[in-house]
């Protein structure tokens, strides 16, 4: 299952989603290979990070530019789950990507300036369809205030309404300490201690289990 | 009776790049328009181009209004977008002639 994290928004927190969902699908047994298509190789130093730690269940990299439909395509044969993670601008590798994709997962915060920028990418994702028609699309709120005296959020979710083609996942990830730690020793989350993610691991669990089931 | 799979077709690889590449041919910016002459209001006129595509509507303490648009909704199968914004043409029209009062 190839799936694609992406968006048109910088710094929601795309390569930390790939990155956490990829762990924690490799921990749950699957072959899992990670595709870095974005020029800033958040990924790409994320995993050198856990190779050089000697991080288990290891996971495979490679870094593609450019136009990666057929790549994914062949690396769907070979792996349970292909992760890739794109810049986050309207670029050649995530409209590429779209078109093989069976989902993409795109990654907002709770903010106006994300929000909007679902108004151009509609066309896309309707352009995307007319190549690969099973692609899914869904939301994904993250680095959501933990103060739940915040609105933004329910704001959010409402107005995602409005694009009938994102659908939007109803696991929220909240703005938590837990991701940065994880992220510096090429770790997700779940293998940080429980103890000291208690509800990022939560969050996590909740997300593949909405997405992969 | 075994039911036979028909196979996906492939998408056109060259419509495919053509789709991926068509998107680092877009400006990095669009290219600001001319700006017409500011005739009256010249300060609001020239903001506009940093106005918002889309703007969110907190309704917290006017939960009434809020619902009138629902029940229109509902009443005429208008769609709430198109029902906010001819209210607020209507309101500014107002708003313009009377104030805010």
């Amino acid at each position: 299952m190839i799936t694609l994290v992406g968006g048109t928004k910088g710094g929601p927190g795309k390569s930390t989603v790939a990155t956490n969902i990829g762990a924690a699908l490799a921990h749950q047994g699957n072959s899992v290979i990670l595709v870095d298509a974005d020029k800033q190789r958040s990924l790409a130093k994320w995993h050198a990070r856990r190779v050089d730690a000697g991080v288990e269940p290891a996971m495979t990299l490679v870094e593609k530019r450019g136009n990666v439909h057929a790549a994914l395509r062949d690396l769907d044969k070979l792996y349970d789950h292909v992760i890739v993670d794109v810049a986050g601008d309207d670029n050649q590798e995530m409209r590429t990507a779209m078109t093989a994709a069976d989902l993409m997962i795109v990654v907002l915060r709770a903010s106006q300036f994300d929000v909007e920028t679902l108004e151009e990418f509609d066309e896309v994702i309707s352009t995307a369809r007319d190549f690969n028609p099973d692609l899914q699309v869904r939301s994904l709120l993250s680095q959501a205030p933990t103060n739940h005296n915040e609105t933004e959020t329910e704001d959010v979710s409402e107005f995602i309404v409005e694009y009938p083609q994102v659908k939007p996942l109803e696991t929220v990830l909240y703005s938590r300490k837990a991701y940065r730690d994880a992220a510096a020793p090429g770790l997700g989350v779940m293998e940080l201690p429980a103890s000291k993610a208690k509800q990022a691991r939560a969050e996590i669990q909740e997300l593949t289990a909405e997405v992969y089931g | 009776m075994p039911i036979a799979r028909n196979k996906k077709t492939e998408a056109d690889p060259d419509a495919i790049a053509a789709f991926g590449a068509a998107a680092d041919a877009l400006p990095p910016e669009t290219p600001e328009a001319p700006r017409p002459p500011a005739p009256v209001r010249a300060a609001r006129m020239q903001s506009a181009g940093d106005a918002p595509l889309t703007a969110l509507v907190r309704w917290r303490g006017h939960e009434a209004l809020r619902d009138r648009i629902a029940d229109y909704n509902k009443a005429t199968r208008y769609a709430n977008h198109a029902i906010m914004l001819r209210a607020m043409e209507i309101g500014m029209e107002h708003i313009e002639k009377n104030g805010m009062e």
